[in-house]
């Protein structure tokens, strides 16, 4: 099968941006991802992938894209996978290119949350849990999270403190990203006094309500070579799926799917050793406790020794974790958000990030929906 | 404009899980192929090997393991006067699966693993209806 590069990037600011509909979002990522390439032109690009998440408002709301970017008549779809929709609109992106369908594709993720009051956008994500079980009894997916969280701290003694402190790495971090939400430096004791949505999560342990769009451009790799002198290649992909129901699992500590998805990428990428062959990551924080369960199903370090990798995730430790701020720092657009990740990757390996980890050749992008109901895992490298 | 979001219930094959919490009785289903116990229900066996065989429906005691638990400080919008609601896995003694379902226990004595019983409200059609409380 042929290779796959990435040979553009692209984002709007992620915040509340009131005064631009999703497909002016759009459009202002893609601007910006064309920029830094030799003159592609629309016209060059012969599939577009699409992603987003909430169908309330406007249902196929993809169409509205791919009519506003003038992509007609050429192939289109979207793909939906909760909030791991953008990363799944990746690996269906690479299916196209390895399997000769198509030779340039545009990957576009976007959200629209602040059409909707924090509390309905809770509402409308929660609605992804069982209507008639977990979503009936009054749970929210934060509620799911905390489960999992007080699992964890009953297996291998957490503190919530321990959690803060991946929120206030990832906050902070984000400070440096011109394009991410998060503005304020915060502290771990902002994080334990901020209100409790499910215990043990704070509302500063939880990702943002953001608008944004995010977008990437793909090609084989003898077409990269006309696009741009730095392209980067996916090596390794894995996508694994997990029960919908939290309840359903044998293992509700940890993301077994996350395990499995990531071996598969490791395996495709010849990757062994993890932490001295990847140089950074970003993990889809949705919530820090995600970020703690996710070092040691990524294999970063043990199972319950999560709270030990903290210190090396800093920029400057063995292995950096959301340079860009991640979801609770550059903000969670959902079906956006995994394409950014991808993006600050892109970047990353480039050398061209505003949180640069000095030589970065190679690195990881999880990403998942659900209650780690499907997860990815994707290899970058030069 | 009312009809706009009110949905039919969809319960399908598992409706005598749901006609049973009204009579206080707690349903799972057993697959003939493995022997795993559901509850919540499955009508039919996803294990490998199984074919999607479809199940049996039994009745379980009303007793199982509290597997984790949360505090909830936010809801969807039909619970939000039910705030602060604690919520709570069990696995019914038995079953291989665990049911999320309302706790009414002092949130500071709960632990993973404590034992628990399922209790009943009058009329209980749906999951809001029951709830566990520490035994």
């Amino acid at each position: 099968m042929r290779d796959v590069a990435l040979v553009a990037a692209g984002m709007t600011n992620f915040d509340y941006r009131i005064n631009k509909r999703a497909e002016e979002l759009v459009s202002e990522a893609l601007l910006n991802a064309l920029e830094s390439t030799k003159g592609l032109v629309l016209d060059d690009i012969d599939a577009l992938v699409t992603s987003y998440f909430i169908d309330a408002r406007q249902v196929a709301e993809e169409w509205i894209i791919q009519d506003y970017l003038g992509h007609r008549p050429k192939a289109a779809f979207r793909v939906e996978n909760g909030g791991g929709s953008g990363a799944s609109a990746l690996y269906a992106a690479c299916s196209l290119i390895k399997s000769g369908l198509s030779e340039t594709v545009l990957l576009a993720g976007w959200e629209k949350m602040s059409l909707y009051r924090s509390r309905m956008a809770n509402e409308l994500i929660a609605r992804g849990l069982d209507i008639d079980f977990d979503f009936d009894v009054g749970a929210i997916y934060t509620a799911c999270y905390g489960m999992m969280a007080v699992r964890h701290m009953y297996l291998y003694g957490e503190r919530e403190e321990d959690f803060a402190r991946i929120a206030v790495k990832n906050r902070n971090n984000a400070l440096k990203n011109p394009k991410g939400q998060w503005k304020k430096r915060i502290t771990v004791d902002d994080v334990l006094e901020s209100r409790l949505i499910a215990y043990p999560l704070k509302v500063l342990d939880c990702s943002l309500i953001s608008d944004g769009a995010a977008v990437l451009i793909l090609s084989s790799r003898e077409r990269a070579k006309e696009i741009t002198d730095d392209p980067v290649f996916v090596e390794g992909l894995g996508i694994a799926t997990d029960t919908m129901r939290l309840g359903d699992r044998v293992e509700i500590e940890n993301f077994p799917a996350c395990r499995s998805a990531s071996r598969k990428a490791y395996r495709m990428a010849g990757v062994e050793n993890p932490v001295s062959e990847i140089d950074c990551a970003e993990i889809y924080d949705s919530f820090d406790t995600v970020e703690l369960q996710s070092y040691e199903d990524l294999g970063f370090t043990d199972k319950g020794k999560g709270v030990q990798f903290i210190e090396e995730t800093e920029i400057g430790g063995r292995l950096p974790v959301n340079m860009s701020g991640g979801l609770e720092g550059m903000g969670h657009p959902i079906g956006a958000s995994p394409v950014a990740e991808v993006a600050e990757i892109f970047w990353q390996l480039r050398g061209e990030s505003c949180n640069q980890v000095d030589g970065a050749a190679r690195g990881l992008v999880h990403s998942h929906g659900g209650v780690g109901t499907a997860v990815f895992v994707g290899i970058f490298g030069r | 404009m009312a009809f706009l979001l009110e949905y039919s219930d969809d319960w399908g094959m598992i409706a005598p899980f749901f006609q049973g919490l009204r009579e206080k009785r707690l349903y799972g289903t057993r697959c003939p192929e493995c022997e795993k116990v559901y509850c919540p229900p499955r009508a039919h066996c996803p294990s490998q090997g199984c074919r999607l065989a479809e199940t049996e429906w039994i009745e379980l005691e009303p007793r199982g393991v509290l597997e984790s638990y949360t505090l909830l400080g936010l809801s969807t919008q039909e619970h939000l006067d039910d705030l602060p609601l604690i919520l709570g896995l069990i696995r019914v003694d038995g079953c291989s699966t665990s049911l999320m379902m309302r706790l009414e226990v002092d949130f500071d004595d709960l632990v993973c693993g404590a034992r628990v019983e399922v209790k009943f409200r009058e009329g209980a059609c749906r999951m809001r209806d029951i709830y566990a409380v520490l035994v």
